[in-house]
């Protein structure tokens, strides 16, 4: 599988780790609903198809990537960068 | 710092000679570079404007490498690089981290380079991306490694310090196929 | 035989000697194994899996089933190699298979034992269920007995290579389609690589009868390949495209050294390369198909292709008097060039109506006639095929009517052509039937692939020329070229298959003339599949399953199709009903050395050594493996065993100073202007009032509550910290922090960067630890109002500078001592010589896990996923005034049941050794030899000379509410029990007073 890293270009799965599954809602710091976080932490929506994911190029640049990638196919569908930088390609 | 002091992390592990296929002139030539100053900057969506501007100032002699938004590399021969930026950037601009003794820093060049580095990384230098003056962050043999290319036929490869031995065993593995210079 | 001239491939000029089973063979240069094999006459060449029947060389490529040679010897020795697929070389051992005592004689073919009871489901039937009992027993005869060649047990002289190559396009094939559309692609000046998993380009070029531009096929492909080369594509022979992988990445395997006898100096045996291909080409041809018939797995049978490729390629012919058994026009031109090579056509038997009028036109020229609706029911022979009996067949009805035995020694077969639809398969979706081909040809892409040539159905010349070329343009102008006109090449004699029909099977319904085989590999026969079907097993997966049909290391290859339409004959449906099997990596077998490539023995993993790595082996250290680090795990005195080594350094810490490498420690650069608010955020405790110069332990949960990782975190500055880590945590807290940073506070001002490398630590401990620093550091005031216990403060060693925190693992006085890893063992070296006076001794980790565990610090046992701070007794820590990264789960009461397993010590009652692996249970006092349920498990236990007996530390349901309890610490899988009171896991001085000083 190819991810087509934002900064470094198309590069193999090898290089990357998975992070979990992106569409869940973060929880801000002040929210100290349990159900709230129980969600975030361990509710999934693993949809047949589409599936936004995290990814982190962890042997490249580090950067932690959006990812959709559909779970049926394998095919990737976009990938963008998150994080301070986010929205910014290359170098 | 008395030279004495310090242990380059190759020393010894790279003998001087030709190794590997064939004879003659080899096509390869390994060497282990000594840079005394290894600096990462960093800086953050708001100051990345100033540090496009002050960075370049600030690194004179010292050779700069575009890593990723935000994240930079410099690199001179001389120590003390990271103290002098220290003073440069102060802490709302960026971050200075001095990475002088993090890596180790092996050089190949000659007329197999490339063809060397297809046995050793997932990397495509056919594509414009990887020019002379790129760089590129990747992994070799799951020891990651930071590739600045700096002419067409040569290579520098930064590497994890602990990993030098590992990681230079590799190259010298794959290099022998070709037949390689040390010194 | 071989023919005194003539071979495209060959080189008369470079004789080969070689031995098969110990007699002295000749061969040429570019013979495969089985070409020489047949060119020295032999005919039997193995013996099948299952029945031990003799076995001939039946095909000419990767599709072989039953030439299983094993090769060379000693280390090299490779089993189950295809002689069609392996090259000759001078001095080369090949030893055929599955035989004994020999080829011509084998014990279990002549007492007949296998054949009667080895039908379908044979191994099911015996030995599963109620007589599992019976495969223990038998299971060593029946491997010994259904085999393949053996494995040489001594290591693998050769090195394997790994590479990666990127490409515009990938081309799979250099037959006339692949060769075509590569040099479309290539003139158009697109970057082109060619696959070619023979060492000759050409694949189907090399055995055409016809010509190109007025040249000889096989002399088109030689020239196509150099106009290829200059035209700077890569053209790579002894290369099979083995899998397709999601992103367009396909997986090949390069036979570097595989037709020497030895690799040249420094070359790898094989290289395994990685291809990235913006789109590929896929011309992987075509399998040809035979017609199973009794007594079809004799040697002399085999495809007419292989009969005309041995011919054409290496002048080599099957036999002296041929039949030839076809339903489709192609495989009469493997008859018609035996015919003008003198060798005999007994019959030429076609169950259609009418061979094609371009066949009739080449019968009439050489004055042969054909047995038009006509079949081979049987080939009979013992050795070889001595007699065919042919008969009249009705196609409609597959009804036989009388016949004759006609003398013959060769039976050439063709049923029809599969595509080679392997590669297309994995990287698309289910294969379409084609009722032209009555075969199946690739399903929709779901990678950017095209197929052409006869891969897709396309079986003449100027067709697969014409298709490649129109593939390579499509192409070329889909990526913006401005194409070349590809002139397609002008073919004369061309050929084609002509009808087609759906022929698989000539059914002996009487039986008489013994078995017909599908799977010649794995000896599965027509009988076996009809069985099959009448005891349920109808879905192709269950019949695969079931008769290992297509199973063995061809894979099917000839037998998959047939397979299939016997079952969907058999259950009345058609053959695309009754489905296709998807097929799967890798196409033809690929050695694991290939895919280990350079990560072998010591090369398995990298290893990461710590700065001081050499004064350690230098002195003597036993080193052990903490991951991927090396680190000392106690520095022996002389032949001092472990225990006595490691309690000697602990009591030396103790009662001196002693120093421990720490350099493998993970260590973060936090810096930004929102440094100590991301800290407050990742920590469970308070780091917003740590003042400048000072350190403190750190507990960092996870998003669920449980606990993480611990360490020391030293403010550097207003702006800036260094975080440590454990050793094993390096890098997931890294990875952690930058999630954390990325996806939650993109907005924070904070940079991490790892500083692992780039500091060597080293920790020195014990009562006599500060007179050692104060000799050796001057710019440092070491009293304890200057430098307190959690202090930081930079200073200078021999003008290194170096930075000092007063942190104690061991409960001692203790110091870390940081230094730029390039002057670590210059430091080190300074440390040691300093602390001479004081006695000062290194120490490795198993003293260093002697001291946390008398101090009740936890570690990675204890950290194990499943603990909270509350159950290692830091609960106290968890701050309740902030919101923090897993402080809303942490709160949740299932983490604070009374009954979950909690930090407690464990002193050995007799002082007997605690197995390390023990779980804990009540006390069996009446000696009832009954064991109770688990209550908890020992984590880490030492020998504590301070104590004078084993300590450990456990996680015990209740924890500190059983102290002073009973416990019996059992180790069953060691038989090992231990009587254990329940105590305070902080077995020493429990104040702190020591570490404060």
């Amino acid at each position: 599988m190819i991810i087509d890293c934002p900064v470094c270009g198309p590069r193999h799965l090898a290089e990357f780790s998975y992070g979990g599954e992106a569409s869940r809602t973060l929880v801000a710091m002040e929210n100290t609903d349990r159900e709230d976080w129980s969600t975030y932490v361990f509710a999934r929506q693993n949809p047949r198809g589409p599936h936004e994911e995290h990814w982190q190029h962890s042997g490249g640049c580090r950067s932690w990537l959006q990812v959709r990638r559909d779970v049926t196919t394998h095919r990737i569908e976009a990938v963008r960068l998150i994080g301070p930088f986010a929205g910014e390609t290359g170098s | 710092m008395a030279e004495s002091m310090i242990a380059w992390p190759l020393d010894g592990h790279l003998p001087a000679g030709r190794h590997g296929a064939g004879s003659g002139e080899a096509p390869l030539s390994l060497m282990e570079l000594r840079p005394g100053s290894i600096v990462e900057v960093g800086c953050w969506p708001d100051t990345l404007n100033r540090m496009r501007i002050v960075l370049p100032q600030l690194s004179r002699n010292a050779t700069l490498m575009d890593l990723a938004p935000g994240r930079w590399w410099l690199v001179s021969p001389g120590a003390g690089l990271a103290q002098e930026l220290e003073r440069g950037i102060d802490p709302g601009l960026g971050a200075v981290v001095d990475l002088s003794d993090a890596r180790a820093v092996l050089q190949v060049s000659g007329p197999a380079t490339l063809e060397l580095m297809s046995r050793l990384v997932p990397l495509d230098f056919g594509a414009d991306r990887l020019s002379p003056g790129c760089t590129a962050e990747t992994v070799v043999g799951h020891m990651g490694v930071t590739l600045h290319r700096t002419a067409p036929d040569c290579i520098e490869m930064y590497v994890f310090r602990g990993f030098a031995r590992s990681f230079v065993h590799s190259v010298r593995q794959a290099a022998a196929a070709f037949g390689y210079r040390v010194g | 035989m071989r023919l005194p001239d003539g071979g495209n491939s060959i080189d008369r000029g470079q004789p080969l000697r070689f031995s098969f089973d110990g007699r002295p063979m000749s061969g040429f240069a570019g013979d495969s194994i089985a070409s020489a094999l047949l060119a020295n006459g032999v005919s039997v060449v193995g013996r099948s899996f299952k029945l031990h029947r003799p076995r001939g060389i039946f095909a000419a490529g990767t599709d072989e089933p039953n030439a299983l040679m094993t090769l060379r010897e000693g280390g090299r020795r490779e089993p189950n190699v295809k002689a069609t697929e392996a090259e000759l070389f001078d001095g080369l051992v090949v030893q055929s298979q599955n035989r004994w005592p020999g080829l011509g004689f084998d014990l279990m073919a002549a007492t007949g034992l296998a054949a009667p009871v080895l039908s379908a489901g044979f191994y099911y039937k015996t030995f599963i269920g109620p007589s599992q009992k019976a495969w223990m027993l038998y299971e060593h005869f029946i491997r010994r007995a259904a085999g393949l060649g053996a494995a040489s047990l001594e290591p693998d002289p050769d090195s394997y290579e790994h590479a990666w190559a990127f490409t515009d396009v990938l081309v799979v094939g250099s037959g006339p389609a692949g060769l075509s559309s590569a040099l479309t692609l290539a003139r158009s000046g697109v970057r082109v690589l060619l696959l070619e998993q023979e060492a000759v380009i050409g694949g189907h070029l090399l055995q055409e009868p016809g010509t190109i531009d007025g040249k000889p096929a096989a002399r088109w492909a030689a020239d196509a390949r150099a106009e290829l080369e200059s035209l700077g594509a890569t053209v790579m022979p002894r290369t099979t495209a083995w899998g397709y992988y999601d992103g367009n990445v396909i997986a090949a395997l390069e036979r570097v050294s595989d037709h020497l006898p030895t690799p040249l100096p420094h070359q790898p045996r094989q290289r395994q390369w990685n291809i990235r291909a913006g789109k590929v080409v896929l011309a992987t041809g075509a399998f040809e198909r035979p017609i199973a018939f009794a007594g079809n797995d004799l040697p002399g049978v085999m495809l007419a292709g292989a009969a005309e490729r041995y011919l054409a390629r290496h002048a080599v012919v099957p036999g002296q008097k041929v039949a030839l058994f076809a339903s489709n026009d192609l495989a009469y031109g493997a008859a018609f060039a035996l015919h003008d090579a003198g060798i005999a056509i007994a019959a030429l038997v076609d169950p259609r109506e009418t061979p094609g009028e371009t066949v009739l036109q080449g019968l009439r020229a050489r004055g042969l006639e054909v047995r038009t609706g006509q079949a081979i029911v049987a080939a009979k022979g013992r050795q070889r095929v001595r007699s065919i009996h042919v008969a009249p067949f009705d196609i409609a009805r597959g009804a036989l009517v009388g016949g004759e035995d006609l003398a013959v020694d060769t039976v050439l077969v063709s049923g029809g052509f599969n595509p080679v639809i392997h590669l297309a398969s994995q990287a698309g979706g289910p294969a379409q039937f084609d009722r032209a081909l009555q075969s199946f040809v690739a399903g929709a892409p779901r990678e950017d692939w095209l197929a052409t040539g006869a891969v897709t159905g396309q079986l003449t010349l100027a067709g697969a020329l014409g298709d490649g070329a129109r593939t390579g343009a499509e192409i070329a102008t889909g990526l913006g070229h401005r194409t070349i006109a590809s002139a397609v090449p002008t073919v004369a004699d061309d050929r084609g298959p002509g009808d087609m029909p759906a022929i698989f099977e000539i059914r002996d319904r009487q039986r008489k003339h013994g078995k017909a085989f599908v799977d010649f590999q794995h000896d599965v026969t027509v009988d076996d599949i009809r069985l099959a079907n009448r005891e349920g097993y109808r879905s192709v997966e269950h019949l695969k399953r079931y008769t290992t049909l297509g199973m063995g290391t061809d894979q099917g290859k000839s037998s998959n199709i047939i397979g299939l339409a016997l079952m969907a004959d058999a259950r009345g449906i058609s053959i695309p009903d009754a489905g296709t099997t998807r097929y799967r990596p890798p196409f033809t077998p690929v050695s694991i050395g290939a895919l280990a490539g350079p990560e072998v023995g010591a090369e398995l993993r990298p290893k990461r050594l710590t700065p001081m790595h050499d004064w350690h082996v230098a002195h003597g250290a036993e080193m052990m493996q903490a991951g991927l680090w090396f680190r000392p795990r106690f520095y022996p005195d002389g032949n001092e065993p472990l225990e006595a080594g490691y309690v000697r350094e602990t009591a030396m810490v103790r009662g001196g100073v002693g120093m421990v490498d720490v350099s493998t420690l993970g260590k973060i650069d936090v810096q930004g202007p929102d440094a100590t608010v991301f800290l407050e955020r990742v920590y469970a405790n308070g780091f917003a009032k740590l003042p400048v110069g000072r350190a403190r332990y750190g507990l960092m949960l996870r998003e669920d509550g449980f606990l993480f990782d611990d360490g020391t975190t030293w403010r550097l500055s207003e702006t800036r910290y260094l975080i440590t880590t454990t050793t094993a945590n390096g890098g997931p807290v890294m990875q952690h922090l930058e999630f954390l940073l990325a996806a939650h506070w993109p907005g924070l001002r904070v940079k991490l960067t790892s500083v692992t490398e780039q500091w060597a630590g080293m920790a020195i401990a014990g009562p006599k630890s500060r007179d050692v620093l104060r000799r050796a550091i001057a710019d440092i005031d070491f009293d304890d109002a200057a430098f307190p216990f959690m202090g930081v403060r930079p200073g200078t060693l021999n003008g290194v500078e170096v930075l000092l925190a007063r942190l104690s693992f061991s409960g001692e006085m203790a110091y870390e001592v940081y230094c730029g890893s390039h002057a670590g063992t210059a430091v080190w070296q300074a440390l040691m010589q300093a602390g001479q006076p004081e006695g000062i001794i290194p120490y490795g980790m198993e003293a260093l896990g002697a001291l946390r565990i008398e101090k009740g610090h936890v570690a990675g046992r204890e950290l194990d996923g499943r603990t909270t701070a509350a159950d290692v007794g830091l609960g106290r820590m968890v701050s309740a005034r902030k919101n923090f990264i897993g402080s809303t789960l942490a709160a949740r009461e299932y983490l604070h049941g009374e009954d979950r397993e909690q930090l407690v010590g464990l002193s050995s009652v007799s002082g007997t050794k605690i197995s390390p692996s023990s779980h804990l249970i009540e006390p069996d006092d009446a000696g009832s030899g009954e064991t109770g349920p688990s209550l908890g498990h020992v984590t880490a236990m030492t020998y504590s000379p301070e104590l004078g007996t084993y300590v450990a530390l456990a996680l015990l349901q209740g924890g500190m509410k059983h102290l002073g309890k009973r416990l019996t610490a059992t180790d069953p899988v060691r038989g090992k029990s231990v009587e254990v009171e329940v105590t305070d896991p902080c077995f020493i001085d429990p104040e702190g007073s020591r570490m404060h000083g």
